[in-house]
Formats: structure tokens, C-alpha cells, sequence
């Protein structure tokens, strides 16, 4: 979209332009041109994929005008807010092991076709190796039984049932390991960036 | 601005998005007609076919084993499922007419080089979880690797339902992405004929009308040609080839509308004509001259139907000054006349409007 349609403030805070895009698209626009690569990256340093991460960017995005209009400006960051809707997402994808595109589909919103040279400059966004090894080391300092049912859940994809069989536990006790997992790598993985 | 082509893409769909929401919004509140929209001013012709099972008699679209090669493959570590090093979400995945192992290859190179292991030096076996799913892990050199880890062995006929899948593929791959005019009914025909000479059931075929939008398949525009090849649909509109096999509903869905490469170029010409029209003043004459020179690539020759605008019709508001200023935008194109014209619809306020009842331009009405 070109700039000089839009016409939006660079001035203003985030929060502001959450605000002002109840009433005026354009904000929107300018919410999205701040945000969108943050968010394809911060999708795509947790996902490692492009087509995911894609899915994900679009969803928070349609999300976030969905919800627009119950935002508050409270003084908080409005990239807070938007960090918020995409860390939901995200969650969402882990446990499901699919994308929501509800928003997505609600808003009618046709996400386009992802070319080669967008791929590769999203996969660019993870910084190689360096990055994996983070994640690396990072699972190395969750305490056992805990990275293994995150592993047995996000990458085995197994049901709390098949979990709790597997670990030996009940599955409400696999469920609590799993997510108490998922926010320490997070946090761990915010810590080293 | 991103350097990223896909954030700019997304961010224009995004708005046109918004502005359809808030023209359906104030139908809603004004309670007076609006057409729908095109996504991003593209709109190409479609059928889906199903190829459907032939009813209760019919043998299944895919044996167990196929089902099993057609399903997902989960990609493990190490030797045993409780010991995984953690990858990507990504690891797991369809792996339609792959190798489980060589599906996986890529994923242990990724996930190696960080933990400091030579993947390629690694064996690997993979086991059967359910019936559309498939685990890997790294060989431990032991027998009955599998069914220690409380899984089974691949069925004998695994390696030539991959095979038969592949050749399935490469077979369908080569229908659509001919370059021959066909009608949907020819290459529905190929299609089954395709399933039949590798052994599959492909039924009886039915043709429907539900995508994108009976609209959009309803327009008169654009259908004047016979042409027609396999295009799927993904979470965007952008079109790209693909045939996808329902098991379970025992049906072969197939979408079919112009080659691939053509409705690829002209959903993103069509993309960048809308956003450039919105921004800028054309005439006439110069927007067709844009035109012209936008598809002029794929040797498509446009004809235009020009029309106003329909009462309750929402845009920017920078587009909607400029429409109302009497400039002339792109509104959508449509691949017609087997894949030698491309219709395109334009809108100017001082001209006519589409009769009551009509969403698109009569074929009648353009003109090169």
C-alpha cells in the first residue's frame, strides 16, 4: 500500500494507533507495517517454518483487528498487546499442532501465496545456527521429565493420555509438565536473545 | 519497509480485507446493495470436480498402506521415543509419496549440526504409529527396534504405496501442468484415467460449483474458453497446483481453472494493479495502457468492460476521492477464451451500472 494513501502518523505510539484504528483502517496499516516482520520472526524463531510462520503473522494480525476495539490504552505498550495475541497464537499451534485461522477466514482475509524469495528471507530471520544451538542449549537446562514431555507433546504430537502413559504419570500431571515446559523454553529463549 | 515481498503482499490483502468488512458493515447499517468483492481484484474461473467413490460397493480410494504413505511422518532424534531431542514443530509432517527417512534426512542435518552429530552417518527405521502415521527414529542396531518402542513395523506393501503415490503424483503433475487447452472434463477424465491405470478407484465423476464463490464461478466473464487445468487453493487465494485425496470421504478433489503459471501471474498482476490504481489517477486510455503492459508477460490480450461502482460500495478514502474525481480503476481480471484473452473489468463513476441482480459484466461487454 502506498505511503502517501495512508498518510498515517509515524508519530504515533502503538497504543495509540491500536486505538486509532477502531475508526480509521489506515492506523491498522501502520500498526502491521511496524509489526509485521517483529512478529514473522518472532513466528518463525519458534516454529522453523516459513509457511507456518506466515499462517501465524496473518491470524495474529486478524486477530488483533478483531479485537481492536477492546483495547484499553492504559499506558502499557501497545507491542505488549500485540506480543500477547501472538504468544496465544503460538500456544495454540503447540497444542494443536495447527494453525487457527479462524480470524483469518472471518475477516476474509486472503493470505497470499508465500514466493520463494519471501521464504527465503523469512528463514533468514532465524540466524542459522546460531539461534538452533540456543534452542539447543536451552532444552538442555529444563529439568528431565519436563523436556520430555514437551518433546513427547510438540514433536511426537501424543495426547496428554499417551504422555502420561508414556511418563508413567497421571495425564493432568502430564498436561502441567508439558506447559510448565513451554514457558520455561520461552522464557529461556527470550532470555538469550 | 520490509524486504520481505510476502509482508507487503500480506499487508495489501490485509487492507483490502478490512475495506470489504467495513463495506459489508455499512450495507449492513444503510441496508442498501453492494456486490461482493473479488479478493484483491483477481476472480478466475473454477470448478471443483470430485472424483467420488462409486458408492458402498466401490472398493477404497486408497489401500491401507497408501493411507499410511499418504499420512504424516513424525521425525525423531534419537533412538527411542522418550529420549527425542527437541526440533522444530516442522519435523513432523505430510510426506505424500516420500521416503519416511528421506522426509526426515533434512530435519536430523538441521538439528545435528547443533548438537554436533554427523546426521549422515546416522541409520534410521521408522515404525508404524497408527494408521496415517509413521515415526522415525535413529537405528540403534538392534532387532525389533519398533515394537520395543511399543510400535510396528512398516506393512509390507508400505514401499510400494510410497511408489505408487509418487508415480500418482508425477502423473498428475504432468496433467496440470500441460501447457494443452483442455476442458475441466478432459482432465477430469485424465485424471480418473490416471487413478485407474495405477490401480485406484476413482469412481464416478461429479462436477460442482462452490469455489471460491458461487459468484465468482457464476460470472459470465472470462468463460468463454475450454481451458482448464488442476489448481488448488491454499489458505490464500493464490493458486497453486495440487490434487487432494480425501480417504475417508473417498474423494479426489480437484479444482480447475487456468495453468498454474498463468493464474499465478495474473493474481499477483492483478494485485499490483489494484493497489497501483487505488493510489493513483488513470484515464481511460492509460489505465488500459497499464493493463496492457502488465499481463503483456504471459501474452494474455486484454478486453475491458468498464462500470460505476455500485451504491454502498466502501474504499479508502484516498481511492474513493479519486474515483469520485473521475478516475478510472482496475476492478479484477479473468482468464478466458483458453488462456489467450484475460477480461477486464474497470470502474469509472460516469459509467453505466451493472443491471440489478448482475455481479459482473456480461462476456458481451468486453471488448479488446
Amino acid at each position: 500500500m502506498n505511503r502517501s494513501l495512508l498518510g498515517a502518523s509515524v508519530l504515533k505510539s502503538d497504543a495509540e494507533l491500536i486505538v486509532a484504528s477502531s475508526t480509521d483502517p489506515r492506523a491498522f496499516r501502520e500498526l502491521y507495517d511496524r509489526w509485521a516482520e517483529r512478529l514473522l520472526q518472532y513466528f518463525v524463531r519458534r516454529v522453523f517454518d516459513a509457511e507456518i510462520a506466515a499462517d501465524l503473522t496473518a491470524e495474529t494480525f486478524a486477530v488483533a483487528y478483531e479485537r481492536r476495539l477492546r483495547f484499553r490504552d492504559l499506558g502499557r505498550p501497545g507491542g505488549a498487546w500485540m506480543y500477547g495475541i501472538a504468544a496465544k497464537e503460538l500456544s495454540h499451534f503447540f497444542r494443536r499442532r495447527e494453525v487457527e485461522l479462524r480470524a483469518v477466514r472471518d475477516l476474509g482475509l486472503d493470505r497470499p501465496l508465500l514466493d520463494e524469495e519471501s521464504e527465503a528471507r523469512i528463514n533468514a530471520l532465524v540466524d542459522g545456527d546460531e539461534y538452533r544451538t540456543r534452542l539447543v542449549v536451552a532444552l538442555g537446562r529444563l529439568p528431565e521429565n519436563v523436556r520430555t514431555a514437551v518433546e513427547l507433546r510438540v514433536v511426537a504430537e501424543l495426547d496428554y493420555e499417551e504422555i502420561a502413559a508414556r511418563l508413567e504419570c497421571k495425564p493432568e500431571a502430564a498436561r502441567t509438565r508439558v506447559h510448565r515446559g513451554l514457558t520455561r523454553l520461552n522464557r529461556l529463549m527470550e532470555e538469550g536473545s | 519497509m520490509s524486504e520481505i515481498p510476502f509482508i507487503h503482499d500480506l499487508g495489501n490483502a490485509l487492507d483490502t480485507a478490512i475495506v470489504r468488512r467495513t463495506s459489508r458493515s455499512a450495507r449492513r447499517s444503510g441496508g442498501r446493495f453492494q456486490r461482493g468483492r473479488s479478493p484483491r481484484g483477481v476472480a478466475l474461473t473454477f470448478v471443483v470436480v470430485l472424483l467420488c467413490g462409486g458408492g458402498a460397493a466401490a472398493a477404497a480410494l486408497l489401500t491401507s498402506s497408501q493411507r499410511l504413505a499418504d499420512g504424516s511422518v513424525t521425525c525423531f532424534f534419537t533412538t527411542s521415543g522418550t529420549k527425542v531431542s527437541t526440533r522444530s514443530p516442522g519435523a513432523s509432517g505430510p510426506a505424500v509419496g516420500q521416503s519416511p527417512t528421506s522426509y526426515c534426512r533434512k530435519w536430523y542435518r538441521l538439528y545435528a549440526h547443533a548438537a554436533g552429530i554427523d546426521a549422515d552417518t546416522l541409520g534410521f527405521v521408522a515404525c508404524r504409529v497408527n494408521a496415517t502415521r509413521v515415526d522415525v527414529y535413529v537405528a540403534d542396531g538392534r532387532p525389533e527396534q519398533c515394537q520395543r518402542l511399543g510400535e510396528r513395523s512398516l506393512p509390507a506393501a508400505y514401499a510400494a504405496a510410497v511408489a505408487r503415490l509418487r508415480t500418482l503424483e508425477s502423473r498428475l503433475d504432468a496433467i496440470q501442468e500441460r501447457r494443452a487447452c483442455k476442458s475441466p472434463q478432459v482432465i477430469a477424465a485424465e485424471v480418473r484415467g490416471a487413478l485407474t491405470d495405477l490401480g485406484f478407484d476413482a469412481g464416478r465423476i461429479r462436477l460442482t460449483r462452490s469455489h471460491p464463490t458461487p459468484q465468482m464461478l457464476n460470472s459470465p466473464a472470462g468463460t468463454g474458453g475450454t481451458c482448464g487445468s488442476l489448481i488448488f487453493f491454499p489458505s490464500g487465494n493464490a493458486p497453486s497446483a495440487r490434487v487432494q485425496l480425501f480417504p475417508n470421504s473417498q474423494l479426489v478433489g480437484l479444482t480447475v481453472g487456468p495453468p498454474q503459471k498463468i493464474a499465478t501471474f495474473v493474481y499477483r498482476a492483478s494485485g499490483a494493479l489494484y493497489q497501483r490504481s487505488y493510489s493513483h489517477c488513470y484515464t481511460a486510455t492509460s489505465i488500459r495502457a497499464l493493463v496492457s503492459k502488465a499481463f503483456a508477460p504471459a501474452s494474455l490480450e486484454p478486453r475491458f468492460a468498464t462500470n460505476a461502482v455500485p451504491r454502498g460500495g466502501g474504499f479508502l478514502p484516498a481511492s474513493e476521492k479519486l474515483y469520485k474525481e473521475g478516475c478510472v480503476r482496475f476492478e479484477a481480471a479473468y482468464v478466458g477464451d483458453n488462456s489467450r484473452f484475460v477480461d477486464v473489468s474497470l470502474e469509472q463513476r460516469t459509467a453505466p451500472s451493472l443491471r440489478a441482480g448482475e455481479l459482473f459484466p456480461p462476456a458481451s461487454a468486453f471488448r479488446p
